[in-house]
């Protein structure tokens, strides 16, 4: 039963992504395929939670007090992305309504959904409960659960900490599952596994899908070999550590997140702007997406940064031109993880402590 | 630095093909006066002069952690450019430049050992919907079951256990109300300088006893399991650890598959303060 439901909130989850990320893409003036728009969703809601989660868990609140408040600001949110959505229903509409598909297109996209629902199936079978961070991740959110508290027992072991570990802390994902689990009963085991899992090969396709169409210039037939070579490159790439491994085997941690994910969508957004630096859509869903990183995995502190900062210096090396709207932007757009990292290093040094 | 990059390209073709796909890029960019592969060739050089090469990865390792450096590879776009690159020559619309992209594409799966999925000890086919082990649930399920029924079980204290390395990965993902005795350190550090009883003594004897199943001195194990108020031992059954644990007062109180559960006392061991769960 409990998978069962879990599969119901992988749906919902998609669901309030999917509307959560047009109602972006409507205010900022916009009209992506509609696997970016998932993407854009998965952030605007981790970027929404960060601000929430991270307000409690360095005040040490219950976890139940972040499921309230977060789902009436959840609620408050789809409310408000739902009345945008209403009003713009008719330009959509008329945006959408023109493409056809030919056979061909049409049976290279069946191919290519089928790849992806065989990926999704590798990575449910091949899911490795990979020694101690497998411990600790999903102790941490078990242990939540059980004392309804937020980092303040340790993951693995299960005893009290003297300060929160900010390492793990300043990252509110598994947060995300741990209220979950505590509103409807499930395991946050079973809730990891499979609900995070599978959106994870979801979301990783979602953002090859919508790099492929940019760089084909919306060619579905092109864009759906891409999206299903790059699954069979993945199945076969048996290296330890690579992003591809973490897809297949732990694709349960917010690293295989970091790894498919948050930089290859950065990635995708950087080549947006190597194409047009002035369109201020990409600088937002720049923003967004670098804003969010840390939210998704810590992992992503300093990777965000360092590919907004190389991507960006190509671009000015290239064009041997100074682009300063484009540096400050660029800027601005390292800005949260920059802020992050400073806590993060005071609290390594050992000057910012938050006792338990 | 060196060394990393060895481990993430491991035996595969894929790095190869990436560079290889990255030269591609910027020929044909170069002849159609595009310069999306100047940009991509330029932040490729970009990202040696930053990231890696020695001294980044000294003066990263020394901020942080040198042990978790190839995660800047996920900041290449690997698997998109290779595919990139074999779609390109798919609709070329050429036949030697079709046979040619087949050809790298066979080349690139079947290099190394990628065929690993092919496998069947591989596939974690899961035996229940936590894809936990069998014994997990059972031992986890009689342990507070028989915490609750025996003195010691109130609600103000949880039980503390010492499992082998591999039900200890997993027991707290099933019961986060069970605490680990051995912590991992405890373990990483047994792993690397074996039973010298340097550090982490007390616990050292508790591996020794329920990882490996080793009858080595009781008095000191059960010296160990009362300093560290263990309410529990959970070791494997063909260790055939009944005889020995008797004389200390350990006694078994279930059986899974593989496991045999132990109860270390009845009464609670105040001895120091106990910061678990429900304290």
């Amino acid at each position: 039963m409990q998978v069962v439901f879990s599969i119901g909130i992988l749906v919902l989850s998609i669901c309030i992504y999917s509307l959560l990320g047009r109602a972006f893409c409507v205010k900022c003036r916009f009209c992506p395929t509609v696997p970016e728009r998932l993407c854009i969703g998965f952030f605007l809601y981790f970027a929404a939670f960060q601000i929430v989660a991270e307000a409690l868990i360095l005040t040490k609140q219950k976890l139940h007090v972040l499921g309230a408040v977060w789902m009436a600001v959840l609620a408050a949110g789809l409310a408000a992305a739902l009345v945008i959505v209403k009003k713009d229903k008719g330009q959509t509409r008329a945006e959408t309504g023109g493409r056809t598909m030919s056979n061909g297109a049409r049976l290279l996209a069946a191919l290519m959904a089928a790849a992806v629902f065989c990926e999704c199936a590798t990575a449910v079978l091949m899911q490795r409960n990979i020694g101690w961070d497998f411990a600790y991740y999903i102790g941490n959110m078990t242990t939540s659960v059980a004392t309804d508290t937020m980092y303040v027992y340790d993951g693995s072991s299960g005893l009290m900490r003297g300060h929160l570990e900010l390492r793990y802390a300043l990252s509110s994902f598994y947060m995300n599952t741990a209220w979950i689990s505590q509103i409807t009963g499930i395991s946050a085991l079973v809730l990891q596994k499979y609900v995070a899992g599978i959106l994870c090969v979801l979301l990783t396709n979602a953002v090859v899908y919508s790099f492929a169409m940019e760089v084909f210039h919306q060619d579905l037939k092109k864009t759906a070999v891409l999206v299903t070579i790059t699954i069979v490159l993945t199945i076969f790439w048996d290296v330890y550590d690579t992003a591809a491994q973490f897809l297949l085997l732990r694709n349960y941690e917010a690293k295989a997140y970091c790894a498919n994910v948050v930089l290859p969508m950065t990635g995708y957004l950087l080549y947006r702007l190597w194409k047009n630096s002035r369109a201020i859509q990409n600088w937002a869903e720049l923003f967004l997406v670098a804003f969010a990183s840390v939210a998704v995995s810590m992992s992503s502190l300093v990777l965000v940064p360092a590919l907004i900062g190389i991507m960006l210096l190509a671009q000015l090396f290239v064009e041997r031109q100074w682009d300063g709207a484009l540096v400050l932007k660029g800027i601005v757009c390292m800005m949260p993880n920059v802020c992050y990292l400073v806590v993060y290093l005071a609290f390594t040094r050992g000057w910012l402590v938050v006792e338990v | 630095m060196a060394g990393v990059l060895r481990q993430y390209q491991g035996d595969s073709l894929y790095l190869a093909a990436f560079a290889v796909c990255l030269v591609l890029l910027y020929w044909k960019e170069k002849k159609q006066g595009g310069s999306t592969g100047k940009k991509a060739l330029a932040a490729a050089a970009l990202s040696v002069v930053f990231v890696f090469n020695e001294a980044a990865y000294q003066i990263v390792g020394k901020i942080t952690n040198a042990a978790t450096y190839y995660r800047f590879f996920w900041m290449l776009p690997v698997l998109f450019l290779i595919a990139y690159e074999l779609t390109e020559a798919f609709f070329d619309g050429r036949r030697n430049r079709l046979v040619l992209g087949a050809l790298a594409f066979a080349v690139c799966l079947g290099f190394g050992a990628n065929l690993f999925f092919l496998n069947r000890a591989n596939f974690n086919l899961p035996k229940n919907m936590y894809g936990l082990d069998q014994n997990v649930m059972p031992i986890a399920d009689a342990m507070l079951k028989d915490w609750q029924e025996t003195d010691g079980g109130s609600q103000q204290e949880l039980p503390r256990a010492a499992f082998d390395i591999y039900l200890e990965y997993q027991m707290r993902t099933y019961e986060p109300r069970i605490l680990w005795a051995i912590s991992r350190n405890a373990y990483l550090y047994q792993a690397k300088h074996g039973y010298d009883f340097k550090k982490y003594v007390h616990q050292q004897h508790m591996i020794a006893a329920v990882n490996e199943g080793l009858k080595m001195n009781q008095q000191a194990l059960r010296r160990s399991l009362d300093k560290n108020g263990v309410d529990y031992l959970v070791i494997r059954t063909e260790f055939d650890m009944d005889s020995y644990l008797s004389q200390i007062s350990i006694m078994p109180v279930t059986q899974s598959e593989d496991y045999t559960l132990y109860r270390v006392k009845t009464a609670k061991n105040n001895d120091g303060e106990r910061k678990d769960l429900g304290g």
